[in-house]
């Protein structure tokens, strides 16, 4: 369920895609060997939860967005780099030799993202072009509606039952 | 994608599993002739195997899978809040009870919306319930496949069909019983497995390091606050709830006990169950202090496991999620058969069938069921896999006019069959408009009011003893 609909999550880094912007921020473009970079159909250059998700491939990569899966023969030869701004704070992230990474809890706000890949010896390529994906967390005042929502279908739910097993000792009775 | 376990050990162990399996559910389901027998495991299972297989079967890929994947998205309350999924467990026990005196001779939880609200309902119902139960088998298959491809790289095809073709063969061949006595063997090993990976993790992984790497590049996560996983709270209750409350698998089991089984046992699993999706959670919240690449959030369950325990974590997780995903599909083979041939074989299409030829019918429904499930996995349509998000405001709808029919003599009929499909409606307008931790809920809720309204506008008197349809 989940397990399969997670890996149709997005995320690219396009080499001038202007519906994600480029940013004046960081250095540009890009490189020979990280190319194509493809991105997915799916959702979100904006989370509402704060998750975000980074795809990327080589051109000798056998990876295939539209089914999810990702064989990376390239693992026995590269790892990869991401590089996180936001603001003026930027922090590296080990990505290990998958060609993708999954991040999460994050706060609100506009990243910037881009990504390199290492050799064996980790001596590093050139960096991607890169993208930007925003996360806006939905406001704090729905989510407590919800909750007090569900908090009052629940007690309800619970009434009932407690209230009628208690006078349920003989069917015929209720 | 990085390899954790090397692929012959991941064929043994597929192999070793599955011939343990089929020789257990040949032993314990050989006897199975009759049709209670078969679909029922005699109406006599006691406490103890009853516990276990209530676990068991909770105990599915997603709790193994997802609990981790959850906790690494919504943070600490992805965590607790999963666990809330046990609170489906403890309110379905009174419940159970409640059935069995009602329905000495039923079969399935169709035959009750069909004798205590009519037949419009019922048909709804049945919608809603094949819908979720195929999307749940598919799920479930595609984990497998998932699972070893993911730690052993052994493809995907051969792991879901490897997982379907040896569910579907002790199934096929006990029946009932079979399915129950596996459960209990798995529950076992889930148990304990869950339990060393947990303790493990603790040895290797220092709390105050896992908090202050959250605290710094994942601070959402320990927000107690965040939206997101507010919202999700109640409603992963109420998807769990809505899942038990209406689904076969529960209600076979309730009939399949023994008089005054199903009360404990439900309670007793609901308990135990408590902690598994939190100690799988805890492990995810560790990845960011180990720094580990993890490409996928459903990913990071196995990628945890295996850095902490090396090969010998893997092999073990590789068991225990192998052993979830079994002793939940067998489940819901065995439920969604007797469904299919209960209430749309024998009530639509063959009234006079004999009991000899329901169970033959049952045997064939289970093949067919194994098949549609393989072809789904095989042709890998991911998206396929959203269906089950949505079928939370699909069976969360059914919880009020579940609950309400059981207890309440004077539940409006119509009313229930216009709050599973309101409620359904609601549901699948907020999963769009606002995201899937959402569905649920809101489904509940519209359903909730839609019975109490109608029962308290235009109250109908029901006969209980209308329950005791005999079977022959």
């Amino acid at each position: 369920m989940k397990v399969v609909a997670a890996w149709m999550m997005a995320a690219l880094l396009a080499s001038a895609s202007a519906a994600q912007g480029q940013s004046a921020t960081l250095p540009g473009p890009p490189a020979v060997s990280l190319t194509s970079p493809l991105l997915d159909a799916g959702p979100d250059a904006a989370s509402r939860d704060g998750n975000l998700s980074l795809l990327w491939r080589l051109p000798d990569s056998l990876a295939d967005p539209a089914s999810g899966r990702r064989s990376n023969p390239a693992a026995t030869r590269w790892s990869f780099q991401v590089e996180e701004r936001i603001g003026e704070v930027s922090t590296m992230i080990d990505a290990g030799a998958y060609l993708s990474t999954a991040l999460s809890g994050r706060e609100d706000g506009v990243y910037q993202y881009r990504v390199r890949a290492l050799d064996a010896d980790g001596t590093p390529g050139p960096w991607s072009a890169p993208i930007e994906l925003r996360v806006n967390h939905h406001p704090l005042w729905l989510a407590l509606l919800f909750f007090a929502i569900g908090g009052l279908v629940f007690l309800a739910t619970a009434t009932l039952i407690v209230a009628g097993h208690r006078l349920s000792r003989d069917p015929s009775e209720v | 994608m990085t390899q954790i376990l090397d692929s012959a050990v991941a064929a043994w162990l597929l192999v070793g599993f599955s011939v343990l399996w089929v020789a257990l559910g040949y032993v314990l389901g050989r006897r199975s002739k009759e049709l209670d027998d078969f679909m029922l495991a005699g109406r006599k299972v006691g406490l103890a195997l009853g516990s276990a297989t209530a676990m068991a079967t909770w105990v599915t890929s997603n709790t193994t899978l997802v609990a981790p994947e959850l906790a690494y998205r919504l943070g600490i309350w992805g965590m607790l809040g999963y666990s809330l999924g046990s609170v489906g467990l403890l309110l379905f026990a009174p419940m159970a009870a409640r059935i069995r005196a009602l329905m000495p001779s039923g079969y399935t939880s169709g035959d009750f919306i069909r004798l205590r609200f009519g037949k419009a309902a019922w048909r709804i119902f049945l919608v809603v319930s094949l819908l979720y139960s195929f999307g749940w088998l598919v799920s479930l298959g595609a984990a497998g496949g998932v699972l070893i491809e993911s730690l052993s790289g052994i493809p995907f095809a051969i792991g879901a069909t490897t997982i379907l073709v040896i569910c579907v063969l002790y199934t096929l061949l006990g029946g009932m019983k079979a399915v129950i006595g596996t459960d209990y063997v798995q529950t076992i090993i889930i148990v304990i497995g869950v339990v060393i990976v947990g303790c493990l993790t603790l040895t290797v992984v220092d709390l105050d390091h896992v908090h202050s790497e959250l605290s710094q590049a994942r601070p959402k996560l320990l927000d107690v606050l965040m939206p997101a996983s507010v919202m999700f709270l109640f409603n992963n209750l109420l998807f769990g709830v809505g899942e038990i409350f209406h689904s076969n698998v529960w209600w076979s089991r309730a009939f399949a006990f023994d008089r005054g089984v199903g009360f404990k046992a439900y309670l007793l699993a609901g308990i135990l169950w408590i902690p598994i999706p939190i100690a799988a959670g805890f492990i995810a919240l560790s990845a960011p202090a180990l720094g580990l690449g993890i490409p996928s959030a459903d990913h990071v369950g196995p990628i945890v496991a295996a850095k902490i325990l090396g090969t010998g974590g893997a092999v073990l997780l590789f068991v225990v999620v192998f052993s979830a995903i079994a002793s939940s599909l067998d489940s819901l083979l065995a439920a969604t058969s007797d469904l299919v041939v209960e209430d749309i074989y024998r009530r639509h299409l063959r009234p006079a069938a004999s009991h000899r030829e329901l169970r033959r019918a049952s045997s064939f429904v289970i093949v067919l069921l194994g098949a549609l499930t393989w072809t789904i996995c095989i042709l890998d349509l991911a998206t396929l896999a959203q269906i089950l998000h949505l079928t939370g405001a699909l069976v969360a709808s059914t919880i009020w006019p579940i609950a309400a029919g059981l207890y309440w003599r004077r539940t409006n009929p119509a009313g229930a069959a216009g709050a599973i499909l309101l409620g359904s409606v609601g549901g699948l307008v907020s999963y769009y408009a606002i995201g899937f931790y959402t569905a649920a809920l809101v489904g509940a809720t519209i359903s909730m009011i839609v019975v109490v309204v109608t029962t308290r506008l235009r109250p109908v008197e029901f006969d209980w003893d209308q329950l005791r349809e005999s079977h022959t």
